[in-house]
């Protein structure tokens, strides 16, 4: 089935289109982002249940960009009057008008931008999906939790508990300019169990994620996983610290997509180089990594959870190849820092909900496959580790270092994996160093969406990331 | 809006209910260098109901969700009755509400000594126009020269009013002003540029804390010009200055969470010493607070109308108190817990100076510094440290830091000097020993 696109937006549309054309005298541009995206959340574990219909992305309001004399103002709100939008836009006017009333009286200059253009195109896209989550059947969804979590919790007598956490979003986005009229509907879901062992005190946690442009009935796909983390949870109580060193390593799919999401994901964020806060921007065309290394950017390259058709400020999704064969070709944008930087936008300018500001976000941040095969990998490494299990990452776009908390790592000792497990592991590096040496790639490739990424410290969105077994030279700690 | 919904709550089946409205006005400023990029206003009003219904003898089910602003009578109906539909299978063992007379309670008495203020005490008012014009003006008189400057910053003033009311009779509100900087600090030499990253919060602008802190950074941005790079030095005891501190006593607090301690996550107890062996330096006490002097998260209650109020958790090493939301008090047996936002940690037995007198690695910039409250492990990639050796320092960037914090505890010294950083007050140094440094350079 399509997933309907909002009533409550269509319903509002008229309204929103009156308000564009009430602010149009006053401003150089006028845009309204409008969105309806309801979800649910549900939580089973040992120790209790829970049920929300709040995700990270749900949400319902509305954001006005306008610009006059090269500056750019926004103002986001979620309570209004339908039938009486002058109202609402002497509101907007007189908000925005005290706030430059303040810039006045502090002196402040204006970093001037260029009007955004405002080309003529109308969009509707309903995305396929078999269950809504607003329609979901939270008895039928809880009873499958519960039969996940009981086999989690019996695979070992170590395991203290297990979470499982399901959640799925309707996104419905509109998008309205004096010329623009943009809609679009999707569902994308996400689960993860988490299981935790404990012994003498120590706690160890595994987990294994689902995550697509699909509706709840996905949630399926952990009952034959759960398995697994519980294993991982229990060896992992075993594992001891990685002894700091170079090694080689293998790169599970999931710390693959890391890397490339810490690496060359915030890297080639374009809104930083307005800000000259990323190398990058002075090493367009030059080589950043091994042959073996393509690199592609996008909400077209995967039917993720960030699938979208349009971005939040109405520029339409793209796919760029940022990494080519190893030589660094291209970043992602928004549509003001485009303007800035005399480019085109790439539909990456996404907020954490339409009260955030929108920033150059990433989407699906992929790298190619290669033609390896992982036993071929593991052969071909005197000593080192198979990394798995991503727990968090940190970008640094304007130096190029890179941190990566992984799980645990897999010894490899003379070409075999020898059963002993290490964790956790802190991967660090200067990315040019470590894209460098990856010597080998494997033929498949995993993406994920599970959790969500900042900017900083601040700004949640969806992202996915992915790719192949990449086999490269690192330092563990 | 609030009359219809809680007008349709008691018409409804429920057991019991909560309802919280959150009213925001924002005003975010935004700079590339001085020069203004955008400017942002918020007007935002959320509220958000959860519903409960009674279950078989002992248990009960809820469900939660965020009802649309301008809802009509049916829809504010229907989304009540989706809820208690949901409600029937999301079981767990039955607690009951805060009532209002959880709000007459008072302070631990044990806190008192201790404590940093008291309830209804320092709340500022809430003006955005004002607070953010401080702000401004304040990031524009900063000590920057040609070499140490602002990069870019943002600036978030929010005038925050929240109501929680629920079936119980509990019917509160409170007004606060919350602010978040992110600050981005260039510091130049020749051709090399570095920058740092930080995002910390207030209550309103304090203009010569504002000052100080961004000083610090056009110092540690000059050091890190210089910094060469982390010798491969195995262990050392590592040395914190900043609000990367407050992750160590974070998991400390994790570990009285009464949620972890439900779920088994923990294993502390109330009344045993946390060091039964006594291998401890230091002798640890942190406190709940309510108030510190521009937290930006002063509230005298908490999201379920638990009363905020100056607790001891931890008395010299030994759990005296579990914190944490309403249900998972309420298993363990605590009538008056809450959700800690300010927390205070005792200073140490020995001054700064005397920490400082053996070799240490001192680290002020992680890319970020990471403790995992379930498994105490601790990591963080190296931007810029001081490696003092003997009578040398050396200022050094790469590698990273590792460790557990459960198994390096022992080796935990904090100085009598204490420092707030938003919404902690902890020891101005804190030191752990045998930490591993992975470092990028051979010694």
């Amino acid at each position: 089935m399509k997933a309907p696109f909002s009533t409550y937006l269509n319903s509002i549309s008229g309204a929103m289109k009156e308000l564009v054309e009430l602010l149009r005298p006053d401003y150089d541009y006028v845009s309204v982002l409008s969105t309806d995206s309801p979800g649910l959340t549900l939580v089973c574990s040992r120790s209790g249940r829970q049920a929300s219909h709040s995700t990270m992305t749900t949400e319902r309001g509305n954001v006005v960009r306008v610009c006059r004399d090269g500056l750019y103002s926004e103002y986001a709100f979620n309570d209004f009057d339908r039938d009486d939008i002058p109202a609402l836009a002497g509101r907007i006017r007189k908000e925005l008008d005290a706030q430059l009333e303040l810039l006045r009286l502090t002196g402040t200059q204006v970093y001037e931008t260029g009007v955004l253009a405002d080309e003529e195109k109308e969009l509707f896209v309903e995305k396929e999906t078999e269950v809504l989550p607003e329609k979901a059947v939270v008895r039928e969804i809880m009873e499958l939790l519960e039969e996940i979590t009981r086999k989690g919790l019996e695979a070992s007598e170590e395991i203290v508990e297990t979470i499982l956490r399901a959640q799925s979003t309707h996104i419905s986005k509109m998008f309205i300019t004096p010329n623009r009229y943009l809609r679009q509907s999707y569902v994308y879901s996400e689960a993860m169990s988490a299981v935790v062992a404990a012994r003498d005190g120590r706690n160890r946690m595994a987990y294994e994620v689902v995550s697509g442009c699909r509706g709840p009935e996905m949630f399926r796909g952990l009952l034959d996983k759960v398995d697994r983390a519980a294993d991982m949870a229990v060896k992992m109580l075993d594992a001891e610290p990685v002894p700091a060193g170079t090694y080689d390593i293998i790169t599970a799919p999931d710390v693959t997509g890391l890397i490339a999401h810490e690496a060359f994901g915030h890297g080639v964020e374009m809104d930083m180089f307005v800000k000259h806060r990323a190398i990058a921007a002075d090493h367009m065309g030059q080589r950043v990594g091994s042959d073996l290394v393509t690199m592609h950017e996008g909400a077209l390259c995967d039917e993720s959870v960030t699938a979208y058709a349009f971005d939040d400020e109405g520029t339409l999704a793209g796919d760029v190849t940022e990494i080519d064969r190893g030589i660094l070709k291209a970043g992602i944008c928004d549509a003001l820092a485009a303007e800035r930087l005399g480019i085109r936008p790439t539909g990456n300018g996404k907020r954490q909900n339409f009260a955030h500001k929108a920033y150059t976000r990433m989407t699906n941040t992929v790298f190619d496959s290669g033609s390896d095969s992982l036993d071929d990998m593991i052969a071909s490494i005197e000593h080192g580790y198979l990394l798995q299990g991503m727990d968090s990452g940190m970008e640094d776009p304007k130096h190029w270092g890179i941190q990566c908390i992984v799980s645990r790592g897999y010894e490899i000792l003379n070409g075999r994996l020898t059963g002993k497990m290490v964790a956790p592991v802190v991967l660090t590096g200067f990315v040019p160093d470590l894209l460098k040496s990856v010597s080998m790639a494997s033929t498949d490739r995993v993406i994920e969406g599970n959790g969500g990424c900042g900017k900083g410290h601040k700004e949640w969105v969806k992202v996915a990331d992915g790719g192949p077994y990449l086999k490269a030279r690192a330092r563990l700690g | 809006m609030i009359n219809k919904i809680t007008d349709a709550l008691r018409a409804s089946d429920a057991w019991a209910w909560e309802l919280t409205d959150t009213t925001e006005k924002d005003w975010e400023f935004y700079f590339i260098r001085h020069r203004l990029d955008q400017n942002r206003a918020v007007e935002t009003r959320h509220t958000s109901v959860t519903v409960y219904r009674a279950l078989e003898e002992g248990f009960t089910g809820s469900a939660q969700m965020e009802i649309p602003q301008g809802s009509t009578d049916e829809e504010i109906r229907s989304c009540i009755s989706q809820l208690l539909t949901e409600a029937e299978f999301v079981k767990n063992p039955e607690f009951s509400l805060h009532g209002p007379e959880d709000m007459e309670k008072e302070d631990d008495r044990d806190a008192e000594s201790g404590g940093t203020g008291a309830a209804g005490e320092g709340e500022a008012d809430a003006d955005v126009f004002r607070i953010a014009k401080d702000f401004i003006e304040t990031m524009d008189s900063l000590p920057e020269t040609d070499t140490e400057y602002m990069n870019s910053y943002e600036i978030f003033v929010r005038d925050i009013t929240r109501h929680y009311m629920n079936s119980r009779g509990v019917d509160l509100t409170e007004n606060y002003p919350q602010s978040t900087l992110e600050l981005v600090v260039n510091a130049r030499k020749g051709d090399k540029e570095i920058e740092l990253y930080r995002l910390p919060s207030f209550g309103t602008c304090d203009a010569a804390e504002l000052k100080s802190y961004v000083t610090d950074l056009f110092r540690y941005g000059r050091d890190r010009l210089e910094a060469g790079p982390t010798p491969a030095m195995g262990t050392a005891d590592l040395m914190l200055s900043t609000e990367d501190s407050c992750r160590i006593y974070e998991y400390f607090l994790s570990q009285m969470n009464a949620a972890n301690i439900y779920r088994k996550f923990s294993d502390w107890e109330i009344g045993r010493s946390i060091d039964p062996e006594e291998e401890m330096r230091e002798k640890l006490t942190i406190r709940q607070v309510r108030y510190l002097p521009n937290s930006p998260e002063n509230h005298s209650f908490d999201s379920q109308g638990g009363p905020e109020a100056d607790r001891v958790l931890l008395e010299e090493n030994v759990p005296r108190r579990f914190w944490g939301g309403r249900q998972y008090c309420s298993y363990l047996g605590i009538e008056d817990g809450s959700i800690v936002y300010n927390y205070q940690v005792e200073g140490g037995s020995v001054s700064e100076e005397e920490l400082r007198s053996g070799d240490y690695l001192e680290v002020v910039e992680f890319s970020s510094f990471d403790v995992d409250p379930l498994t105490g492990d601790m990591a963080g990639e190296i931007r810029l440290g001081y490696w003092h050796c003997g009578d040398q320092e050396k200022t050094v960037t790469g590698g990273s830091v590792s460790g557990n914090v459960r198994e390096l505890m022992a080796g935990l010294s904090f100085s009598g000097e204490t420092r707030q950083f938003g919404t902690a007050l902890v020891p101005a140094v804190t030191l752990l020993r045998n930490v591993t440094v992975t470092g990028i350079e051979d010694n």
